[in-house]
């Protein structure tokens, strides 16, 4: 190709913050080499999860290549344009449905969510993505990824700041639970991102207000409801001391069935994981959101009692962590800044949301592949009262949706 | 010896009780009585050789009370015998807290809209947005809430402000130009005030819903209305004229009054079947006089373009 010339490959090294890379890579259209993947591990190079996460980002976007080493430590990928779910280009019906196999059941299905939400934006069509399959876990794992409810309530109303709200739906159409060894989950849910722009707003998020209300989805999988009962007794029990206007809803729903696909049996189903789970967002005057979330582990053995008290004192914990975005949604939020327009957009973050691994690398990454570094300073000058805070003042690229002219 | 004697009694009440309850008084008074004197007999040696002894009957008394109690409290007791033992100390370390079983608040039930609004798979609107919330209560409450003075003085300024803009041209036509014709310059003001009032009394009702204004007679003799109508053009042109002079800028002039309306009255506009051109009644499609102009003269106006535009979808 002739902008291989052009462009020089970024050189990264190092399996984390894979997703952040691949998702900058493909916003600044920049390629990018990947190598010394887990090289000292039984099993080295890329895991099933994060091939599979590649394998959706080729199926919404169109000319991109990615090689593999023989060994898989090595990887070059050059992005495409993101054209979205245009019809022919893998979409049937205008919905590219991506199956999330069996050995994946590492990472719930936020993991690849988020990254999609942050991507559709830019892309050049609607986008329209089914996730299903064996590895689709809805709800929250012990991973550290977030339920899908949290995703819906807590990451996608955050588009909002950036004038993207029209046309966004995230459907959870089967439920799922994080499985023990060698069983299948079974979920499916489905992303609709409908709002393409040009060029996100920019962002001045310097006040986080006060939390004025929380509300909260409980769910249960092939379980009792009344386990969401429990779970939403202990976690109001905790909050309404705090916040009155406390509300959590339930959603019971059955465990989905999983086909074997064995001749003996053509048309077997097996149940697929049960449990459940309590996703809490805290909503402050000024619009911030703070989520939580617990579920179940797949062994079990944990009360409910514990499920509710456990994720409200979460939510309390990042609300004391105090600042705009809390540590699942500041990467959206930083990178829809860092693609806005060629202005200086600012967000208030806590010193322990900024300061985590994760915040810094992306601030690393963010300067190799756009060339502007984030600005910090401390906020509480004017009054002391205020935990101290820091402002990050983030450029933007000003390039923003390539596939398109307007709108 | 007092505290004999009252041993005595005890020892006879123990006794009435003992048929009744043999396992529980000690073995010493289930032996014969002769014994009991032995023992007596006994007590006075040591007494008279010490002192008298005051512990026996005690823990007679303790047993007693114990038995009188047995009845009613057997399972009582036997709570209290089984656990710790009797320090009082430990029984207020303990303290059991259960939230799950203390904190049983009604659950208020959400409307079926927050629900929809929430539970669907949109991410949930911002609580600004939502109308059911407490939220949105409070600003109902604003406009009552006058006790803030500045800002019920300033919504009065407001609403004066705005009376005020929409009455000035009353105040401007009669003393058009506060020119020198006047005298006084404080008389305009005094002598326009009482027809002015009435005037402004008059649009106030007007824009409250009144039919038409008081002053607009209905029927009256052509001559005296085009007499009045002249006057009123007369007035104006004066007006407008001083005003010109003295460099004032007044409002447009309108354009629909009089003669003007009728020029600027459009076409009425005909339903799908009609006519696009003549008036057609009776089965007979009447063309003016300016009609026949407008289709036989070529770009004799917008209407004879229109009308062979029409022509064709007829």
């Amino acid at each position: 190709m002739s902008d291989e010339t052009v462009q020089p490959l970024l050189q990264f090294s190092g399996h984390r913050h894979l997703t952040t890379r691949l998702l900058l890579s493909t916003l600044t259209g920049r390629p990018v080499r990947i190598s010394k993947i887990r090289p000292s591990s039984t099993r080295p190079g890329l895991t099933p999860y994060e091939t599979n996460f590649i394998r959706l980002l080729d199926s919404v976007t169109n000319g991109a290549q990615i090689q593999f080493s023989m060994t898989g430590t090595t990887l070059v990928y050059r992005p495409g344009l993101i054209t979205g779910c245009a019809e022919g280009l893998g979409a049937i019906g205008g919905v590219v449905r991506h199956e999330i196999p069996r050995e994946c059941t590492r990472r719930g299905v936020s993991w690849w969510l988020i990254p999609l939400a942050i991507l559709a934006p830019f892309s050049k069509g609607p986008v329209n993505v089914t996730i299903w399959g064996d590895g689709c876990i809805t709800s929250s794992t012990t991973h550290g990824d977030i339920s899908v409810d949290s995703v819906r309530t807590c990451i996608l109303p955050l588009f909002r700041n950036f004038g993207i709200e029209r046309n966004i739906e995230l459907r959870v159409l089967k439920r799922s639970f994080a499985p023990s060894q060698g069983k299948g989950a079974g979920g499916e849910v489905q992303l609709v991102f409908g709002h393409q722009v040009r060029l996100p707003k920019t962002l001045h998020l310097m006040n986080k207000g006060r939390v004025k209300r929380i509300r909260g989805v409980a769910y249960a999988v092939g379980v009792s409801g009344s386990n969401n009962a429990r779970m939403i007794e202990v976690a109001r029990g905790i909050l309404n001391k705090f916040v009155p206007d406390t509300y959590i809803f339930s959603d019971v729903s059955p465990a989905p069935l999983i086909p074997t696909y064995s001749k003996a049996d053509p048309n077997g189903k097996t149940k697929g994981a049960v449990g459940f789970g309590l996703s809490l967002v805290a909503e402050s005057s000024t619009n911030c959101l703070y989520s939580a979330d617990a579920a179940s582990p797949p062994l079990g053995g944990i009360t409910p009692e514990d499920i509710g008290k456990q994720c409200a004192y979460q939510l309390l914990e990042k609300i004391s962590h105090g600042g705009c975005a809390e540590i699942t949604s500041v990467e959206t939020m930083l990178l829809l800044m860092s693609m806005g327009s060629e202005d200086v957009g600012r967000l208030c973050l806590g010193k322990d949301v900024l300061g985590t691994e994760e915040v810094v690398q992306l601030g690393r990454d963010v300067k190799v592949f756009t060339g502007a570094a984030w600005g910090l300073r401390e906020k509480g000058a004017r009054d002391e009262s205020e935990e101290d805070e820091i402002v990050v003042s983030v450029v933007g690229r000003g390039v923003g949706n390539v596939g398109r002219k307007v709108g | 010896m007092a505290p004999t004697l009252g041993k005595r009694k005890r020892v006879t009440r123990e006794e009435l009780e003992r048929p009744s309850r043999s396992p529980s008084p000690s073995s010493e008074s289930q032996e014969s009585d002769g014994s009991e004197d032995v023992q007596a007999l006994f007590r006075k040696a040591f007494e008279a050789k010490f002192k008298p002894l005051d512990i026996e009957p005690v823990q007679k008394k303790v047993k007693e009370d114990e038995i009188e109690h047995d009845d009613e409290e057997i399972e009582e007791e036997d709570s209290d015998w089984s656990g710790i033992s009797s320090e009082d100390e430990n029984d207020d370390g303990v303290e059991v807290f259960d939230y799950a079983a203390n904190n049983k608040q009604p659950r208020e039930k959400m409307s079926k809209a927050e629900l929809r609004a929430f539970m669907s798979s949109k991410p949930p609107p911002l609580s600004s947005a939502s109308t059911t919330t407490k939220p949105t209560k409070t600003p109902k409450l604003t406009p009552a809430d006058t006790t803030d003075p500045t800002e019920a003085s300033h919504l009065k300024n407001d609403l004066d402000l705005q009376n005020l803009l929409r009455e000035s041209h009353l105040l401007s036509t009669y003393n058009p130009t506060y020119s020198t014709r006047v005298a006084d310059p404080s008389a305009p003001k005094k002598s326009s005030s009482v027809s002015t009032r009435h005037k402004i009394a008059d649009m106030h009702m007007q824009s409250l819903g009144a039919k038409g204004s008081a002053f607009s007679q209905k029927s009256m003799p052509m001559s005296q209305r085009k007499g009045i109508a002249a006057k009123a053009k007369l007035r104006e042109e004066l007006r407008r004229k001083e005003a010109k002079e003295n460099g004032i800028i007044l409002e447009r002039e309108k354009k629909g009054d009089g003669a003007g309306k009728k020029a600027s009255a459009k076409r009425r506009d005909v339903g799908v079947g009609g006519p696009s051109v003549g008036k057609f009644k009776n089965g007979t499609l009447t063309l003016s006089r300016k009609d026949v102009a407008s289709i036989t003269r070529d770009g004799g106006g917008s209407g004879g373009r229109k009308g062979k535009g029409k022509k064709g979808r007829r």
